[in-house]
């Protein structure tokens, strides 16, 4: 379990072990949320999860008593990253050429506008369908808000993007998710 | 983000996710009442943001992947470990009292009371009574408390909603217990309020102790132990024990999540 690195020797394994518990174990449903939606699957989720923890237990000295659960989300994020380039190179999307779609999210919004009492009749197969669809930028904004309940600059912090790009995603994710459903049910 | 005016659809992002001060979540809802279609398209989002609450399946991490992570750091030795840092944090921050005060009786009593986190508890909590207010953020949604906590302290508990139990979330505030800013959610209970403070990890509480008609009752759960401290009567805090542990049981089993 030992890093090879020089700053590892600093710490026992007991020491080690100890900070992981502190600063890692309470997140881990969390993580384990933030991972299912990203790879789409809690087997997979599983394989992202146990990699990014076992990163953390090994990198935990750079952890420097900030936000733990920031700090973990960003070790799950790149997992995830690593573990789909490797496993689903085709799923894979590259962030940079969304920001102007993200951009113009406002302009988009009122194409098709259900009553929001339509949108609350949305079952969940409807709602997962809609979510898998997002880019993935914007969907995993939304589950670290929705289903993470992550602040935004929280958020901003992990994707290393300003907190005006993580709201206008939000924005995008959510204008998405309403035009889909619309979509379906009408 | 108060630095220029937004786009009103990025307001009611904001608005909506509870990241809004005072003064700008006022002047938004001023707009809203001037706007019919900002008022639908913030209906809409409502109805979304409830639809994802309540629909998706909650997850939370698989048992056997937990246990897999628990043995490779050796759990086995978690209790001492934990217990010889809060003993150091608990001497450090009765020291730290104790110079400030400048008295070494007054040091030795201080010590002497230190013990459990009872006392520490029941004192936030009548501290937070004779207060205008015993919270810091109000706020009936749980989705605006747990970002709320984030922004503050790296720790955000789960926060049930039990409303419809008769147990209406009244907001958080945040508390310093052994030394270290602690969670604290809080519910109204009858005439009287709870506070519920989260500590990571396993605390020992002294179960269900009575100290000058203040409850305690500690419940351990997903990584945190819940302290829940009243001053309402103690049926009444079983009460809403039952219904904060089924809440929180029921996520778990439902698969939980925010």
């Amino acid at each position: 379990m030992r890093g090879s690195h020089a700053s590892c020797a600093r710490l026992t394994d007991e020491t080690r072990s100890r900070l992981f518990r502190e600063v890692v174990m309470p997140h881990l449903d969390d993580a384990f949320v933030f991972a299912r939606w990203l790879t789409g699957n809690p087997t997979d989720a599983e394989d992202v999860v146990q990699d990014a923890c076992l990163r953390a237990l090994n990198g935990i000295e750079h952890y420097s008593g900030g936000n733990a659960r920031a700090w973990l989300f960003s070790i799950v994020r790149n997992t995830t990253f690593t573990w789909l380039a490797r496993n689903r190179p085709k799923t894979l999307v590259l962030t940079d050429d969304l920001e102007s779609a993200a951009r113009d999210a406002s302009t988009v919004m009122e194409t098709l506008t259900p009553e929001a009492q339509m949108i609350a009749q949305a079952d969940a197969a409807l709602l997962q369908a809609s979510i898998d669809a997002l880019p993935a930028p914007f969907r995993e904004a939304l589950v670290m808000r929705e289903f993470n309940g992550l602040s935004y600059r929280e958020i901003a912090s992990i994707v290393d993007i300003p907190v005006g790009t993580v709201m206008s995603r939000l924005a995008r994710a959510r204008a998405l998710l309403i035009e889909r459903i619309g979509k379906e049910m009408s | 983000m108060n630095d220029r005016p937004l786009d009103p659809h990025l307001t009611l992002q904001a608005a909506l996710d509870g990241e809004l001060d005072a003064a700008s979540q006022a002047a938004f809802e001023h707009q809203l009442a001037g706007d019919p279609a900002l008022a639908a398209t913030y209906e809409r989002h409502l109805a979304l943001r409830r639809a994802l609450q309540t629909r998706m399946p909650r997850t939370s991490a698989p048992p056997a992947l937990r246990a897999r992570l628990q043995a490779a750091t050796g759990a086995a030795i978690a209790t001492p470990a934990r217990a010889q840092r809060r003993d150091f944090m608990k001497m450090a921050a009765a020291l730290a009292i104790g110079i400030g005060l400048g008295g070494s009786a007054t040091y030795l009593i201080l010590q002497r009371r230190a013990p459990g986190v009872d006392e520490a508890l029941i004192a936030n909590h009548r501290r937070a009574l004779l207060a205008g207010t015993p919270v810091d953020v109000a706020s009936n949604d749980r989705h605006n408390v747990r970002p709320w906590f984030d922004t503050r302290i790296a720790i955000s508990p789960p926060t049930p909603d039990l409303a419809t139990q008769g147990f209406p979330l009244l907001g958080a505030r945040i508390d310093v217990v052994n030394s270290a800013p602690a969670p604290v959610l809080v519910y109204r209970v009858g005439a009287h309020v709870v506070s519920v403070t989260a500590l990571p990890g396993d605390v020992t509480s002294r179960q269900a102790d009575d100290d000058a008609g203040f409850h305690v009752l500690p419940w351990r759960h997903a990584a945190f132990t819940f302290l829940m401290v009243t001053d309402a009567e103690r049926q009444e805090l079983t009460r809403f024990a039952d219904a904060f542990k089924a809440a929180l049981a029921n996520d778990a089993a439902a698969p939980p999540a925010p």
